[in-house]
């Protein structure tokens, strides 16, 4: 199926420029102005294996792909942190604020238990 | 438990900001993306909102003034379209984005949570890695600066708790997940684990990027690349509408 999208996009075709030569320029001044670009300031990994994305319409396929590959790059940046002997795990007595309140917590708790008691009253 | 690793503390070049930017006329879902990310990385600094009278290229001065070697701009246009610059500066390059699927943190209902202040993992998938066309290549390092909490950041905390999730799809959108690790100790079993026992649960935001264009300075100049795959939504908009009076057109006749 068409969507409007592409129907657009063959209507409208958005201008190509691809300046390759002076990309690859910018990319060299950048990771040399850069001095920071160790694996350990950046944390950056790039996974091996590409995402396995068949049909980007089913929700749960698709964040499974996400969640996979996300999870082999952490496999990798531990590995390489324990490597150069640098400490990443938080102790389990370390307290500190979060992202998320707890007001904000609580909130998503309740919305869990109450869907799953919906559930189980629909069954 | 483990000890408290020791804080090695930052040289000038590690303690880089980002200056993070909105235009006015955001509507409370844009706002909420961007204070997901001040939230998640302790290197971002927020300033006032941007007029709509004042041109984009003087970010970079704003920036700079701040002391920020990034920027993070995010445009909103007609209260619906969300576009996102992000440069270095002030040499350059800049990358425009466009923005759809937002999902705040707020409004999605996951169980994931993370250190406030902590450092997160960033990761590309292997569309990004060696042999990728030039233009990849820059995005990934322009997404690194802003996203990479340098180690040892006065605002940071030693610790690794959550990884920023960048995918590239066939159509060219990069989605960008964020999610928590859970070790094996900690948390309720029953997640798909790792052998090492790991799980990942997912914090949010969501969005998916399209790369509009690349220009070569910070905030404009000459531009490097433009994606000829890129649909403006004016565009597909306005032939909704089109279709929509076509229908009515043939019912009178």
């Amino acid at each position: 199926m068409v969507s409007i999208e592409d129907e657009v996009r063959a209507q409208r075709p958005y201008k190509e420029v691809n300046n390759t030569a002076a990309l690859t320029q910018r990319l060299d001044e950048m990771l040399a102005d850069n001095p920071s670009n160790e694996f350990r300031d950046t944390l950056c990994i790039v996974t091996t294996e590409p995402i396995q994305l068949d049909d980007m319409d089913d929700d749960l396929k698709r964040e499974l792909a996400f969640y996979t590959n996300a999870m082999q790059a952490v496999q990798a940046a531990q590995a390489k942190l324990d490597e150069l002997g640098v400490p990443h795990q938080r102790p389990d007595d370390y307290f500190a604020e979060m992202v998320k309140t707890d007001a904000h917590m609580a909130r998503v708790k309740t919305k869990l238990i109450k869907q799953q008691t919906d559930a189980k009253e629909a069954e | 438990a483990e000890p408290v690793p020791a804080i090695r503390k930052a040289p000038p070049s590690r303690r880089a900001k980002v200056l993070a930017l909105i235009s006015h006329g955001s509507t409370t879902k844009f706002t909420a993306l961007m204070e997901d990310w001040v939230a998640l990385l302790p290197h971002v600094r927020k300033d006032c909102k941007l007029e709509q009278k004042d041109r984009v290229d003087t970010i970079a001065e704003v920036a700079e003034l701040a002391g920020c070697n990034r920027a993070l701009f995010f445009e909103v246009r007609k209260h619906t379209d969300l576009y996102l610059w992000a440069g270095a500066v002030p040499s350059g390059p800049t990358v425009k984005f466009h923005v759809q699927a937002v999902h705040s943190m707020d409004e999605l209902s996951l169980t994931g949570n993370c250190l406030r202040g902590s450092r997160g993992i960033v990761s590309f998938d292997s569309a990004f890695g060696g042999t990728a066309p030039s233009h990849l290549l820059l995005v990934r390092q322009v997404l690194t600066g802003i996203f990479a909490v340098p180690e040892g950041h006065p605002k940071s905390k030693p610790f690794v708790d959550h990884v920023h999730s960048f995918a590239l799809d066939r159509l060219g959108k990069i989605h960008y997940r964020h999610y928590q690790i859970v070790n094996a100790q900690d948390g309720a079993d029953g997640g798909r684990r790792s052998q090492a026992g790991q799980m990942l649960v997912e914090v949010g935001p969501r969005c998916s990027l399209t790369v509009m264009r690349i220009f070569d300075g910070p905030f404009g100049g000459p531009t490097l690349y433009a994606n000829s795959g890129f649909v403006s939504p004016n565009h597909v908009r306005a032939e909704v509408r089109r279709r929509t009076g076509e229908r009515y057109a043939k019912k009178i006749t």
